[in-house]
């Protein structure tokens, strides 16, 4: 019974939200960068001077981890674990959640396949240093649903009402 | 605020007169020289050729590799004190060519030095290496060069170490008693031996010992014991050494020239710019021609101007948009660095309209709201001013910081009307709070979004006009906005609330707009069926302005990542106490203006590129590349006329 009690706290629930945004979107931001990364590194050891703009396009993936952090942070917040806000009942705590999926998710996902977007513009890169806008287009074309993400995350968070 | 006109120009004149043409033309530098080789296919051809100043090319390619050569040594060894951002120095002509050959033999005599500074080195290696052999045997007190006596015969080599010469010895013995192996030093891997064998039994000796991996030393020549020969490389060291910094010496006090040097550089390079040309134009015995663009409001002096100095016959002729022309632009000195955004994702063709004044607008609040930080702005804003001013950036130089020194203050904007100055740092009361107001915010962010298309829709309208096409774009653009307004009339109550009348007026927006759509959209299609299932079919097209509008959600979703992360950077000061909050707060807000700037700049791009030039823009227009002097190290400034 402790632990059926214990699982369904809110704020352990909350945690798990928490856990689940920025695990997974860090996930997806890891792997992404790390695409990207080897990718430059390659063009990197033929022509060292294009060091600057590769390593904006190894950034780019870089940011559904920090969309998970932010939605993490805020679940956080909310639940009363940073800071001394209200602590939240097991429905609230099964609430936010699901408000950290849509980010924890897409996030993971968008991740990897803008990194290997972005890998794909380091090709561009190294034959024509002149295109780097295009090569951004193409993998910040993927970061869009990473945004929306972020945004279902932050819409459903904004409606969860603690207390 | 537009795409120039240009004209077609065609210059028939003398070949002695050429150069002095050319140079003329070269100073002005708005006028582009085209490939004119495709006279040689006409049916006049065979009495055309190709020109060429090949030999001077190459001839100056030459210099300018001595010259860089030069540049590249010297500036190794000098230490130049430059201030950050500095303006580049103005280029003077040449005038005569003593005061050419002057600057050039100093570079010759830099890159002497500098040959006799890479040859010392390379020695100095060398004796490293001889000295490095011989190290292990410093020991020995046997004279190298006297290795034999007249029955002996003396060997150094190496055993790996995991041979032992107690296991060597017993066999040596069996095939030559009086021979003798002794070890001088060991280290890691191998040890170092003598081996003394009587001559005759020297070849077994030898046999034997490379079955247990004996190998035989390769010393360099010395007179002397190894401890000699070690004294006497370290003397050569030493000697090269000094050459060396001699030599680095001797090239420093040529670090006054440097500026001379470059100039020089830089007069070359249009030296051979103004030699390479001649490949594009064609010639008969006496006489040459040449074909290109200028801006049309030029043509009409330089003609002038070159039939009255000199013997030839220029014509010039209106470009027509339709068949094309290469495209210069010509915006104000806030619209031009914007340019470069455009390019990036093509040059506008003749038939388009120069969007980069309108979209400057967008780009500049767009990327103002998404950064949305009144303290980065004011850093981004002033940092990029500061450049651009220092570095004395004309028209045309330095796009990108006056690009993002605009943003910054947007950003400043965006920022106070958000309450955020480095997150919540500084608490200032917000207008909109963007953790607070959300539906404010998403509603701010689709409404821009709407505008930019709307917008975007708008250009294709007054294009199809100006084409004398006033049905299409009524077809094609009116009823667009008719069906889009009255559909986002009727989808806003279901989300925000009742609008009141505004509602009702949707209804029929939306109804007028869909039926004018589904008569209208198949008009280019053959038969009744085809085109009232074309016309049906092109109300699914909301479903693309719908994306189009939603992905404008991504204003806030960045304006947020800002100021939570900026106060999650706070919070984190907050807590490690006042004096690591110091640290954390400026490497923190570094980070956060870094990445979000990028990001910034990288969806309002995005936003142009997609949504808004998707709705008009054909691009594809091929940038007019002037002939004209262009340099290295240094600046030409020219008055503007």
């Amino acid at each position: 019974m402790e632990f059926l009690s214990a699982i369904s706290d809110g704020q352990f629930l909350a945690i798990a939200g928490a856990a689940i945004a920025a695990l997974f979107a860090g996930m997806g931001s890891a792997k992404g960068t790390s695409i990207a990364g080897q990718a430059a590194a390659g063009v990197v050891t033929e022509d060292p001077g294009k060091f600057g703009q590769l390593l904006v396009l190894q950034l780019l993936p870089g940011t559904q981890g920090l969309y998970g952090f932010i939605i993490a942070f805020l679940i956080l917040s909310k639940a009363g674990i940073i800071g001394g806000a209200a602590v939240p009942t097991a429905a609230q705590g099964f609430q936010l959640l699901a408000a950290g999926l849509p980010i924890g998710l897409v996030g993971y996902v968008s991740g990897i396949y803008q990194g290997k977007a972005a890998a794909a513009g380091v090709g561009i890169v190294a034959k024509k240093p002149e295109e780097l806008g295009k090569a951004i287009t193409f993998a910040a074309i993927v970061e869009t649903y990473a945004l929306l993400g972020l945004l279902v995350s932050f819409l459903a968070y904004n409606g969860i009402t603690i207390g | 605020m537009a795409i120039v006109e240009m004209s077609k120009l065609s210059i028939v004149g003398l070949n002695a007169d050429k150069r002095a043409i050319l140079r003329l033309l070269m100073e002005y530098g708005w006028v582009q020289i085209d490939d004119s080789s495709y006279l040689l296919e006409q049916e006049y051809g065979e009495t055309l050729q190709r020109d060429s100043a090949e030999s001077e090319v190459i001839q100056l390619d030459q210099k300018i590799s001595l010259l860089s050569q030069c540049l590249e040594s010297i500036k190794k060894y000098v230490t130049i004190k430059k201030p950050m951002f500095a303006p580049k120095r103005e280029y003077h002509a040449i005038q005569s060519e003593i005061e050419e050959d002057k600057i050039f033999e100093t570079a010759v005599k830099i890159n002497m030095f500098h040959r006799d500074l890479e040859a010392a080195k390379n020695e100095e290696n060398a004796a490293m290496m001889k000295k490095e052999i011989l190290l292990p045997w410093a020991s020995l007190d046997v004279p190298l060069h006297q290795m034999e006596t007249k029955y002996s015969k003396m060997v150094l080599g190496t055993f790996p170490t995991t041979m032992k010469l107690v296991q060597v010895r017993p066999k040596l013995e069996e095939v030559a008693l009086e021979s003798i192996v002794n070890v001088v030093k060991s280290d890691k891997q191998f040890d170092y031996c003598y081996v003394i064998a009587h001559k005759e039994a020297y070849e077994q000796t030898m046999e034997l010992l490379k079955e247990f991996g004996f190998v035989p030393a390769t010393l360099p020549k010395v007179e002397g014991t190894p401890q000699q020969g070690i004294k006497e490389f370290e003397n050569q060291i030493e000697q090269r050494k000094k050459e060396q910094a001699q030599l680095a010496e001797d090239i420093k006090h040529y670090a006054d020239t440097i500026p001379e040097l470059e100039n020089l550089y830089d007069y070359y390079m249009i030296q051979r710019e103004e030699r390479k040309v001649h490949e594009k134009l064609v010639t008969t015995q006496n006489t040459f021609c040449l074909s290109g663009w200028l801006p049309f409001e030029k043509a009409q002096n330089l003609k002038q101007e070159l039939e009255s100095k000199f013997h030839c016959c220029v014509e010039t002729e209106k470009g027509n948009a339709q068949e094309g022309y290469p495209i210069l632009l010509e915006n104000n000195s806030i619209v031009t660095p914007f340019e470069s955004v455009t390019n990036m994702y093509s040059c506008p063709g003749t038939k388009d309209i120069d969007p980069n004044s309108i979209m400057s607008i967008f780009y500049i609040i767009f990327f103002g709201m998404m950064l949305s930080d009144a303290g980065y702005g004011v850093i981004i804003a002033l940092a990029c001013f500061f450049i651009v001013k220092k570095g004395k950036m004309g028209k045309g130089e330095g796009n990108l910081f006056k690009l993002l020194g605009w943003c910054g203050v947007s950003t400043v904007v965006w920022g106070l009307i958000f309450g955020g100055v480095f997150g919540d740092l500084i608490k200032i009361p917000a207008l909109i709070s963007p953790l607070d107001d959300v539906m404010i915010l998403m509603g701010m962010s689709l409404a821009f979004g709407i505008v930019h298309i709307y917008v975007g829709l708008g250009i294709k309208g007054y294009m199809l006009i100006r084409d004398g096409k006033a049905l299409d774009a009524l077809f094609d653009v009116g009823l667009w906005y008719l069906f889009i307004t009255g559909i986002c009339l009727l989808v806003i109550p279901v989300v925000a609330g009742p609008i009141g009348i505004f509602g009702e007026i949707g209804k029929y927006l939306a109804i007028v707009g869909a039926i004018g759509l589904v008569l209208t959209q198949g008009r280019s299609f053959k038969g009744i069926i085809m085109k009232g299932y074309k016309g049906v079919a092109s109300l699914y097209g909301i479903t693309s302005y719908f994306a189009d509008i939603l992905s404008y959600s991504r204003l806030m979703a960045l304006c947020l990542s800002t100021g939570v992360i900026g106060q999650v950077i706070n919070l984190l000061g907050d807590i490690a106490g006042p004096i690591p909050a110091i640290f954390i707060c400026v490497i923190g807000h570094t980070a956060n203006l870094l990445i979000n700037a990028l990001g910034a700049y990288v969806h309002t791009s995005r936003l142009q590129y997609v949504e808004f030039f998707g709705k008009f823009f054909e691009g594809g227009g091929i940038p007019f590349s002037p002939f004209k002097r262009k340099t290295k190290y240094t600046a030409i400034r020219t008055e503007q006329n």
